[in-house]
């Protein structure tokens, strides 16, 4: 398990908190979210986790002991793709993951059934340098792979991707989390936090602003969603309120509503429900 | 082990891509083309007779002079072996700067049937019987073969840290040790073929291998080892090509004490070519001088630059908590 407690990252050192008071935990065989729009600090928190970014206040913690004090052993049992793909451009996919491989002390996957996993076997012996930025992406994923990570940091691991790539990325995601790895992923997409997490934490300006299961988000504020579909100027316009919120009143008397209807959020509107931001900037 | 070695195999395959690397080679190439034809003949042929005083020997090639004096300052003047004979009976050879095993080889075929007693005399200071462009093959050797790590190294480098792939190197469980060996081990044995290129086709082979080996690739480690720390402070190829370029002209310097010996300030004998420029000297031209002393500068800068890098390269290029 992972455990995340009151962390604040100052990057200038003049106050300005990039993310602060964020806590949390992450447990083995689960997946859990960081769901919020670019520039939320969503990467700042991982890379405070896994230690690229110094830890100046809060705490994190690998089954209680704290990143602090972990050796460089302990890098066997991690994880990480980045946000940038960063692999060896003058390296073929295929040595990126071979020479990946031997720094660990630990077994690791066989690199090209990795590669074949994430759609990159036929370009297994072209240089990275030739590879497109989502197949780049998709390198860097399977290189977080190769160690059979305990612990798996995975920083925006669809964005870039078509439908049917992401569709096997997700379902490679889900083997490590039932193969019992504590899986830790940042995205800005509602979609892939909604059938890929266990746990969501929205992240807005740097703190958490709603945390739980998608379903149970759902189901908390989907009950309580209510969309407004008005007039104005002869376009169909439409808006959602929180039941209980009291613009929802004012708003109606100052529209022309054609109909109202409450219903089941998705992940996106009650980002915007609970954020008053949306998720896409 | 086997990280050290992956690592190794991964620089060495970037290396083959880098432009840099192949410039390198190919200058190789150029400064033993330019030793050979400069001067075609071979140092051991260049002497063919043989001085003596004072003694009995004779043969077609050797000239008979009147006093030592004259004895050695025909040996110095020609580049030949001198025979000095001592009132005991006993023979001096003088040697101007030939290679230990030529003077030996000459002794035993002059006096391998004899009972007198030979010694060997080595008065070469000024070398005026090595010929130029071969004398300069431990400048070449110095500037070229041993400086590789310290050009390449800082490329590769550089590339891991614009290619972000440092950033990847920072949360695999690699130390700074086996990152530092890995690209150190690798850098000295291409110096050390690179180094063995120029000596065989310059010097030729009557010189002691070993120690030549032992000495380029130690002192390409430092060189290596320096360069790493060096090139840790800079973000891009372009920022540190020129200060790079300007170390590598101060790393130049001792070869005006090697020019012109009475000239050796403390300055110029601290920067770390200076040592290896005489002790190639020493090795390929059997100089007879100790090697001692190479041996303890040597290991001297090897720590101290193993520990400099470790600390540099450790604290701000492979700590976790940098970006
Ligand atoms: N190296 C840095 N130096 C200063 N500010 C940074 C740095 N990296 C990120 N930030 C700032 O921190 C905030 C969070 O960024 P980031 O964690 O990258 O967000 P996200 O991953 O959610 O898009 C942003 O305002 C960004 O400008
Ligand atoms: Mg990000």
């Amino acid at each position: 398990m992972i455990t995340v407690n009151s962390v604040y990252h100052d990057y200038g050192g003049k106050g300005n908190y990039a993310v602060s008071d964020i806590s949390f935990s992450v447990e083995s065989g689960k997946i859990f979210g960081f769901l919020g729009p670019s520039g939320a600090g969503k990467s700042t928190v991982q890379n405070i986790m896994t230690g690229l970014i110094p830890l100046q206040r809060g705490e994190v913690l690998y089954d209680g002991r704290s990143i602090k004090a972990l050796k460089t052993k302990f890098f066997n049992q991690i994880g990480v793709s980045f946000e940038q793909p960063n692999v060896y451009a003058k390296l073929t996919g295929y040595e990126n993951l071979k020479y990946f491989a031997a720094l660990f002390s630990v077994p690791t996957h066989n690199p090209m059934e990795l590669l074949d996993r994430v759609g990159l076997r036929d370009s297994a012996h072209k240089k990275a340098l030739e590879y497109s930025k989502g197949m780049r992406q998709r390198l860097t994923l399977a290189r977080a792979l190769i160690n059979k990570p305990k612990y798996l940091f995975l920083d925006e691991p669809t964005s870039g991707l078509d439908p049917s790539t992401a569709a096997s990325v997700r379902e490679l995601i889900r083997e490590q989390r039932d193969g019992g790895a504590a899986v830790f992923l940042t995205t800005h997409s509602m979609a892939l936090a909604d059938s890929l997490c266990d746990t969501v934490a929205f992240l807005d300006n740097g703190k958490i602003a709603a945390m739980d299961s998608p379903e149970v988000l759902k189901r908390h504020y989907g009950k309580r969603l209510v969309t407004v579909v008005y007039n104005e100027a002869g376009n169909e316009r439409s808006e959602s309120f929180d039941m209980n919120d009291r613009a929802l009143a004012e708003f109606l008397l100052s529209v022309n509503p054609i109909k109202i209807h409450s219903q089941e959020a998705t992940l996106e509107e009650i980002f915007l429900c609970v954020t008053g931001r949306e998720l896409k900037s | 082990m086997s990280g050290i070695l992956a690592l190794g195999i991964q620089d060495f395959k970037r290396l083959l891509t880098n432009a840099l690397f192949w410039v390198i080679t190919v200058t190789l190439v150029l400064i033993i083309t330019l030793i050979n034809f400069a001067v075609p003949e071979n140092i051991s042929e260049e002497s063919y007779g043989i001085f003596t005083y004072h003694t009995d020997y004779y043969a077609d090639q050797t000239t008979a002079v009147n006093s030592e004096e004259e004895l050695r300052q025909a040996v110095k003047e020609h580049g030949t072996i001198g025979l000095l004979g001592n009132d005991d009976g006993s023979i001096t050879i003088l040697n101007p700067g030939l290679s230990e095993k030529t003077v030996r080889a000459t002794m035993t075929m002059l006096y391998s049937s004899s009972d007198t007693y030979v010694e060997v005399e080595s008065i070469n200071e000024n070398n005026a019987a090595i010929p130029f462009n071969k004398r300069m093959t431990p400048v070449f050797i110095c500037f070229e073969a041993l400086v590789i790590g310290f050009i390449l190294g800082g490329a590769l480098l550089l590339s891991e840290k614009e290619e972000g792939t440092i950033r990847a190197m920072r949360i695999a469980p690699v130390g700074v040790d086996k990152y530092l060996i890995s690209k150190t081990v690798l850098f000295s044995i291409i110096a050390v073929l690179y180094a063995l290129l120029v000596a065989f086709f310059c010097v030729g082979f009557s010189f002691s291998v070993h120690r030549f080996i032992l000495l380029s690739f130690f002192g390409a480690a430092v060189f290596s080892l320096i360069g790493f720390a060096f090139t840790t402070f800079f973000r891009d190829m372009s920022s540190w090509f020129f200060s790079m370029a300007l170390l590598l002209s101060i790393n130049m310097l001792p070869v005006v004490a090697y020019s012109e010996p009475s000239f050796s300030p403390f300055w110029l004998r601290v920067i770390p070519s200076y040592s290896l420029i005489f002790a190639y000297e020493n090795i390929l031209f059997g100089m007879g001088r100790s090697m001692l002393p190479t041996v303890f500068t040597v290991a001297g800068w090897g720590i101290g630059a193993y520990l400099i890098s470790r600390f540099v390269v450790g604290r701000y290029l492979l700590s976790k908590g940098r970006r």
